[in-house]
């Protein structure tokens, strides 16, 4: 179905374009009273399409422009999430107290990541993709540009430039050797081509590896960690984290269906890929390895939470490696935790002041959650991937040295809410509104909630692999 | 309630912490007396379990089994079996009376009272779980709510031993994360439920070494056997005394019990070829903390490190199922009836050792010792604290004496572990030196060994000791019961550990 009515299947992606365009016009308007439209046209525009996207996930799979996007469960469920964090991160801008002016400025740009970011994991072919990440990276710059930019932010900027062209170029090659091998732009059509390349180990390592690094800078994997580390901790939290932590969601899903593909061509079962899944397993040890070793020393909690997103992106990874529904699963399951803990920091953080109760309370939920707490949504996931791993073909060693990498993260998170605890009783919020306590309580209902009673979740995530060869 | 106790006992702790929450932080005595009827009702359904426990079977007793995560076999299932139920009593009966002891804590009183009941929360979900996933989850609160006491509730806040407990807890969590996920991930069955996977065994032998290896030492490190301890000493020498009792009393019972729960029955093979490492580390244990009982000259150190001292008598206990090898099936036996007796008796001396001070002290308040007291009066006091110590110790008539006797009956059956014993008399005789040390310190009151009272850490010492004093006479003169308790579900477990 590549016609005009394909259209009635990505109403979210739509509605989406209307906000943008909306905003874009919008732009230099100088009426104050636009802005409240403009805050409502991007909360209720992302509202919108998280309803649209819930009903339309059981729809069959659907093509646009040729199959160049295409949406399935899998990608719907990706989009929910990317939809999901950005209204919980926006939604807390909004309500935050002084909310800064500059908020208002960077919507657009906002909303062009976060769209950027559904199409990404949207693209059924490399061109698509290539632009796509293309499109992500140039509006981040763009996003960058809303803050006050002093020299070193101005270095900091030009380094993401750098690693954003470096991790173009490297996925260029990675795509035209892909299209090489398999004769197709086409993720279905190429999969049958892959068939060919699966007896030799080497190549497909050779392609991993170009595919993996090129995705590896957005993803917040790989060795891209003092670009990624210093945008997180220079820049403003609301702009790092869009710009940073929205596209690694769907880098992440890209990652994990590229790897598929590569990995488990047509007619061939996950019992071919031995030596290739092995070779992203140790990648991944190295990464998590690494990311503990550069941040031995680091103690204050933006530090912490990028060391967080890179250990976590290394699990997920390692999960990607093994390819059975159980690892992809507890991979999206870790990537949906992380998430879900992450938006809760930041709405916790925006909404409340630093020393207040309600703030120190959810600030420790979303920490026990980040060390894998017994009954949290963290301790689930890793106890999937882990538990998927140890079934695996995998040598048991390797996921042991991965779950001990663990280790440092709980011993630094465990500090801070020891530090939480310590700190001297604080007052209420002075003007706490319901809004304020929602927000972070949405993301901490669903941190203990998801941790306790997983199952239909995790179906959910079982479910949306339907498209997946196993 | 009547129809599920062991959902009750664990509901209890949670629905406490959950109306603390709301309870305001000045309302001190309200937080206290919710604390006290938790852990009071909770002890009432504890005793009515070991009263209606059927002693002549070994299955699992007031089973209660919920469906939770269908896809991976999870289920939430708790049961009673005589391996848990001692702990189980022993831990109702130490944190009802640890609720009295700090009855007068004056700083952070709604923190700990919020932290001893998730403690108990998890303490009780560790004792009677039986699905792996479910352990893990109540061992991780464990940990957690242990850390938290220690870190918050320390006596000397410039020597925090937080940290240094934290690295430990943290190893053995992940070491013990591992050997679960190793056990249920390699069976057949696919499955967390305990009782399953203990009848279907991984039947690999280097898997079972593996396994065995990884879960000892990650019950291990949450243990004070050498050379694991390094966190104990500074962490019960700087925490108040009811923190200390919730540790030295309680959580240190965690790694045997883990061992003989999960590590003896799901490795059948790496227990019978490898106990003898836990045996040889008890001794090391055994005369490392007698001798260093002996050299200290205060009170609290000579306490701290006898509890590690009757915890390594206990391990000791355990080296007697290398027996079965030698297919003296009940030689196994009574050294792991007697392991789990001296868990219990040594959870219960505990408590009275550390309120010793403060006794002593409520003694001499009105005087200035008990030299100056009437003659009668002098004698009687000296009597109950002879009898005190001496029931810490373990003369005959008291519970100690029982299960020291059986752990040594145990491990005599064979030579290797006879010469285990043989040396292990050298830390006994130091031990049996420290206490009449003691009481000669007190009875003469001269200055070998230095008592530290810390006024506002306990109060109602002489009820609690009295009570305490009372059991170990009662199951002293009358472990029947107990044995009885305890015997069916260590017969099986040997059986087990013996099959081929």
């Amino acid at each position: 179905m590549n016609n005009i009515t394909s259209l009635i299947y990505f109403i979210p992606e739509l509605i989406l374009l209307s906000v943008i365009l909306f905003l874009f016009i919008t732009q230099d308007s100088p009426r104050r009273n636009l802005i409240v439209f403009k805050k409502a046209s991007v909360s209720f525009g992302i509202l919108a399409a998280i309803i649209v996207n819930i009903f339309r996930w059981s729809d069959p799979s659907h093509g646009l422009f040729y199959n160049s996007i295409a949406i399935d469960p899998f990608t719907g469920l990706f989009s929910l999430v990317l939809l999901s964090a950005m209204f919980m991160l926006t939604l807390s801008d909004f309500v935050s107290p002084g909310s800064d002016p500059r908020n208002e400025s960077a919507l657009l740009h906002k909303m062009l990541i976060l769209t950027a970011s559904i199409l990404l994991i949207e693209s059924n072919n490399l061109i698509m993709l290539f632009l796509n990440s293309g499109l992500i990276g140039i509006a981040g710059i763009g996003l960058f540009q809303t803050d006050p930019i002093s020299q070193s932010k101005r270095q900091h900027i030009k380094s993401f430039i750098t690693y954003n062209l470096l991790s173009l170029s490297i996925l260029l090659f990675g795509f035209s050797l892909l299209y090489g091998l398999s004769g197709s732009l086409f993720f279905q059509s190429m999969s049958r081509g892959m068939t060919l390349i699966s007896n030799h180990p080497f190549v497909s390592c050779v392609l991993l590896t170009l595919i993996l690094f090129g995705l590896g800078f957005h993803a917040g994997i790989l060795f891209y960690y003092s670009s990624f580390s210093k945008i997180g901790l220079k820049f403003n939290f609301s702009i790092s984290s869009i710009t940073l932590f929205i596209p690694s969601i769907a880098y992440l899903g890209v990652l994990i269906k590229l790897v598929n593909l590569i990995l488990i061509p047509d007619g061939l079962s996950n019992t071919v890929i031995g030596n290739q899944g092995l070779f992203i397993t140790i990648l991944s040890l190295i990464v998590v390895t690494t990311a503990n070793f550069l941040y031995n020393r680091k103690r204050r909690l933006k530090e912490l939470l990028v060391l967080a997103v890179l250990i976590h992106s290394g699990f997920i990874l390692s999960g990607i490696s093994v390819l059975n529904p159980e690892s992809i699963s507890a991979s999206i399951y870790l990537t949906i935790s992380t998430v879900i803990i992450f938006t809760g920091l930041y709405s916790a953080q925006k909404t409340c002041s630093q020393s207040d109760k309600t703030m120190r309370f959810f600030r420790i939920i979303f920490f026990l959650g980040l060390i894998g707490f017994p009954g949290t949504t963290g301790f689930t996931a890793r106890f999937l991937l882990f538990k998927s791993l140890f079934q695996s073909s995998i040598p048991a060693w390797i996921t042991i040295l991965l779950l001990l990498n663990l280790l440092p993260i709980v011993f630094y998170f465990t500090s801070l809410i020891l530090k939480s605890v310590r700190q001297n009783p604080g007052n209420k919020c002075t003007h706490l509104t319901v809004s304020q306590v929602l927000i972070p309580s949405i993301p901490g209902i669903l941190s203990i909630g998801l941790g306790i009673f997983w199952e239909p979740f995790y179906r959910f995530i079982n479910e949306s692999l339907v498209y997946f060869k196993f | 309630m009547g129809n599920h106790p062991l959902s009750t006992i664990l509901i209890l702790p949670f629905i406490g912490v959950i109306t603390l929450l709301f309870v305001q932080n000045k309302k001190k005595s309200a937080i206290k007396t919710i604390s006290a009827i938790v852990v009071g009702l909770q002890l009432w359904l504890s005793l009515q379990l070991f009263f209606n426990f059927d002693t002549t079977t070994n299955y699992l007793q007031f089973v209660d089994h919920y469906s939770w995560i269908n896809l991976f076999s999870i289920d939430f299932i708790i049961g009673i079996n005589g391996l848990n139920l001692p702990f189980v009593l022993l831990s109702s009966i130490v944190l009802f009376l640890t609720i009295f002891i700090s009855w007068n804590l004056e700083h952070q009183q709604k923190t700990f009272y919020m932290l001893l009941l998730i403690f108990d929360f998890g303490i009780m979900g560790v004792f009677i779980a039986f699905d792996l996933f479910l352990f893990i989850t109540f061992l991780g609160i464990l940990l957690f709510s242990t850390f938290f006491l220690i870190s918050l509730f320390t006596s000397d806040p410039q020597k925090n031993p937080a940290i240094h407990f934290g690295i430990y807890a943290i190893i053995a969590f992940s070491l013990i994360l591992i050997g679960t996920l190793l056990i249920s991930s390699k069976s057949d069955l696919l499955t967390f439920n305990i009782t399953h996977l203990i009848q279907n065994p991984n039947p690999s032998n280097s898997f079972q070494i593996m396994g065995y290896f990884i879960l000892l030492t990650g019950f291990l490190f949450i243990t004070p056997i050498i050379p694991f301890h390094s966190w104990y000493i500074p962490t019960v020498s700087n925490t108040i005394a009811p923190v200390n009792i919730l540790i030295m009393s309680l959580f240190t019972k965690i790694g045997l019990f883990g061992i003989l729960k999960l590590g003896f029955p799901l490795f059948p093979y790496a227990t019978r070829e490898l106990t003898l490492i836990i045996g040889i580390l008890a001794l090391i244990s055994i005369l490392y903390y007698a001798l260093c009982a002996f050299s200290y000259k205060s009170y609290r150190t000579i306490i701290t490190y006898f509890s590690s001292y009757q915890i390594a008598i206990a391990f000791l206990g355990l080296s007697s199922v290398l027996s079965i090898k030698s297919n003296l099936i009940g030689a196994a036996a009574t050294g792991l009836n007697g392991a789990i007796i001296q868990m219990f008796s040594a959870g219960l001396i505990i408590p009275i050792l550390v309120l010793l001070p403060k006794l002593l002290h409520n003694i001499s308040m009105h005087k200035t010792g008990i030299n100056d007291l009437p003659d009668r009066s002098r004698w009687i006091i000296s009597f109950v604290i002879m009898l005190i110590l001496l029931a810490s110790f373990g003369i005959p008539g008291f519970l100690s004496f029982i299960s020291q006797f059986l752990c040594f009956l145990g491990i005599f059956q064979i030579v290797s572990t006879r010469i285990l014993g043989i040396i292990a008399f050298i830390g006994i005789i130091f031990i049996a030196v420290t206490f009449f040390k003691i009481i000669r310190s007190i009875v003469l009151k001269n200055s070998d060994v230095e008592f530290d009272v810390n006024h506002s850490e306990t109060s109602n010492e002489l009820l609690i000791a009295t009570v305490l004093v009372g059991l170990l006479i009662l199951f002293g003169l009358y472990p029947k019961p107990l044995l009885q308790t305890i015997n069916q579900s260590v017969q099986y477990l040997v059986s087990i550990i013996a099959v081929i």
